[in-house]
């Protein structure tokens, strides 16, 4: 294998999902290898920024492989009042459980004193898991949603 | 009656509250800050909504987080305990506007009783004796000169919206007026808004007697007879005590009905307080009226058997004082050290951490009004407040070797508290005689602990 045709394998592993490459030719033996992504050193950073529960996530233990495991950002709440899904009763809620949000997309409603507060997201992700139900009180600092961050 | 009550406060107060409410079979709901969370209120209410964050002004003192809360929770009155915003005229307005229950007087009696200068004026109006002072707000220097004048030195300059000891400062010769009036009107400014100011004799060796009332809106208005709050540190009380060994049954009569002619004066309705100064020569001035709850309440519960809270709460809910003056009276007597975290070694410079050690004082005659407990964090945003430690007698003696004996019983390790500092009062050969005044603390104990 010359120098060209490894670049070209580099380059064909680094947009593969394979986190491993060996390739033994004759006497020469290649091993391409990459680091899990959830451990890369701009991920760490930004999940802490982003972040504001790093407990919640310390708190349960890593039984999976770092790799499959994404940063997850809980939503709080930043005021004391109801919560709402939906812009209005009659139509559908801002996000599902599934759903992909960016940051500044409105994920909810908090009504206090009659003034309708909307809550939008400040990470980028999946939305894993809706903590309150619609119409129920929520107090400062209470979780909201969970994002699964990429 | 209400169906649910919640408390804008903190610490001793929201627990004593929560006390009232419970034997009244009203639901509780506190609110707290994030720093509370682990809070005795907290747990032991039925509901708690925490609205925000350690700092005050994003939580306690965050009037549309509390009026959110309780909306969410659905109470139909607030109570705010004393401090926070128990004297603030806006809040008691916006719980009202919002259809819950402001736990005290109407808001345009707050503001009229908050401005000192107006208050002072309507007092007089009704005929009580008021310290010979100015009758409006003090421009400036030259003014304040003229008044001083009239009443001679030494004076004491107020803040006009004041309370609490700020924007206070004693002149006693003309020399010093330039300095300290720019000093006082700075302090004003920066604690009230505003620094207006107004001046009034300084009384040297005044006693703080202090009327506690009650006022229903049937216009039955009731005094619990009187404390005497002398034992002061730079205007902050430290001890108190029911009855005063100053006042004799007549004079105390006098001034019972001088407090309840103020409050009917003023068609106030609520628990309060008619505060006065009482000279040397037992001429009494009324000085003015606090609009809450007051930290002291409990040597008057102490003394007359009476809840104060739990009749507050009924007054608030429209119902009238199931009994009469001649149903009050004034058993044996009580005595209350407010216990600090504060180094009196040092100062009495606040003293957060946490608590290692805890013991309770018990046996007859002692009540203990805490939020603390062993492992609990005191924090540094809220006041240094630990306990009020309240002994009663029926003797005055009694209650004062009673509160000897607590002080020692009494076990707080971990931080400083001012324990130490009421063992010295609660032995000094002046206090057991029951003769001191408002400057006992500065001139009689601070003076001898130099010369130790």
């Amino acid at each position: 294998m010359d120098l060209k045709q490894l670049q070209k394998v580099i380059e064909i592993f680094e947009s593969s999902c394979l986190s491993e490459l060996e390739i033994e030719e004759g006497e020469a033996r290649f091993r391409l290898a990459k680091q899990p992504k959830g451990l890369s050193a701009e991920n760490v950073v930004k999940s802490e920024v982003v972040s504001q529960s790093k407990e919640v996530q310390e708190a349960k233990p890593r039984k999976k492989p770092l790799r499959e495991k994404r940063p997850l950002i809980s939503v709080r709440s930043p005021l004391v009042g109801s919560f709402y899904r939906t812009p209005s009763p009659e139509e559908k809620p801002y996000v599902e459980v599934g759903d992909e949000v960016v940051v500044g997309q409105t994920l909810c409603i908090i009504e206090a004193m009659k003034v309708m507060n909307e809550i939008t997201s400040e990470a980028e992700g999946r939305i894993k898991e809706i903590l309150v139900k619609n119409g129920h009180p929520v107090e400062y600092d209470q979780e909201l949603f969970l994002i699964e961050g990429r | 009656m209400f169906a649910k009550v919640l408390i804008a406060n903190r610490g001793e107060i929201a627990l004593r509250i929560i006390r009232a409410c419970k034997e009244l079979g009203i639901e509780t709901v506190v609110v707290f800050s994030k720093e509370d969370e682990h809070s005795l209120p907290v747990r032991f209410a039925d509901e708690a909504i925490c609205i925000g964050p350690r700092e005050p002004a994003e939580s306690y003192l965050n009037v549309p987080r509390i009026i959110s809360a309780a909306e969410v929770a659905g109470a139909d009155a607030i109570h705010p305990g004393y401090g926070f915003l128990a004297e603030n005229e806006q809040f008691a307005e916006i719980c009202r506007s919002s259809g819950v229950e402001f736990i005290g007087p109407h808001a345009e009696l707050i503001k009229k009783l908050g401005n000192k200068v107006e208050a002072r004026n309507t007092v007089a109006r009704a005929g009580v004796p008021i310290i010979p002072g100015s009758e409006k707000i003090i421009q400036d220097k030259r003014e304040a000169a003229e008044v001083i004048s009239q009443i001679g030195y030494p004076v004491i300059l107020k803040a006009a919206l004041g309370g609490g000891g700020r924007g206070m400062r004693v002149v006693r010769e003309e020399k010093d007026l330039g300095v300290l009036f720019d000093l006082a009107r700075q302090e004003a400014k920066a604690s009230f808004g505003k620094p207006d100011l107004y001046v009034e004799k300084y009384l040297e060796r005044a006693t703080h007697i202090e009327f506690q009332i009650l006022a229903d809106e049937s216009r039955k208005v009731l005094h619990f007879g009187e404390r005497n709050c002398s034992i002061q540190r730079r205007y902050q009380k430290l001890m108190e005590e029911s009855p005063s060994l100053v006042l004799d049954e007549s004079l105390r009569q006098e001034m019972g009905k001088i407090a309840v002619k103020v409050t009917k004066e003023l068609g106030y309705i609520g628990a309060g307080t008619v505060e006065f100064l009482l000279d040397e020569d037992k001429k009494y001035y009324c000085m003015e009226m606090n609009t809450r709850l007051q930290v002291e309440h409990p040597v008057t519960e102490m003394v007359t058997g009476k809840d104060l809270v739990k009749d507050q709460i009924v007054i608030a809910a429209g119902d009238n004082l199931p009994y009469n003056q001649e149903d009050i009276k004034l058993q044996g007597a009580a005595i209350e050290c407010r216990i600090n975290a504060e180094d009196p070694e040092k100062n009495f410079a606040s003293c957060p951490g946490k608590i290692t050690a805890f013991h309770l004082p018990g046996g007859p005659g002692i009540r203990i009004d805490t939020h603390i407990y062993s492992d609990y964090n005191i924090s540094s945003a809220y006041d240094s407040l630990l306990a009020k430690l309240i002994t009663w007698g029926e003797s005055r003696e009694e209650a004062r070797v009673r509160m000897k004996r607590a002080l020692e019983e009494f076990v707080i390790e971990g931080i400083k508290t001012t324990i130490p500092f009421h063992q010295r009062i609660i032995e000094n050969e002046h206090f057991k005689k029951g003769e001191f005044y408002i400057n006992f603390v500065e001139d009689e104990l601070m003076k001898s602990e130099v010369s130790d």
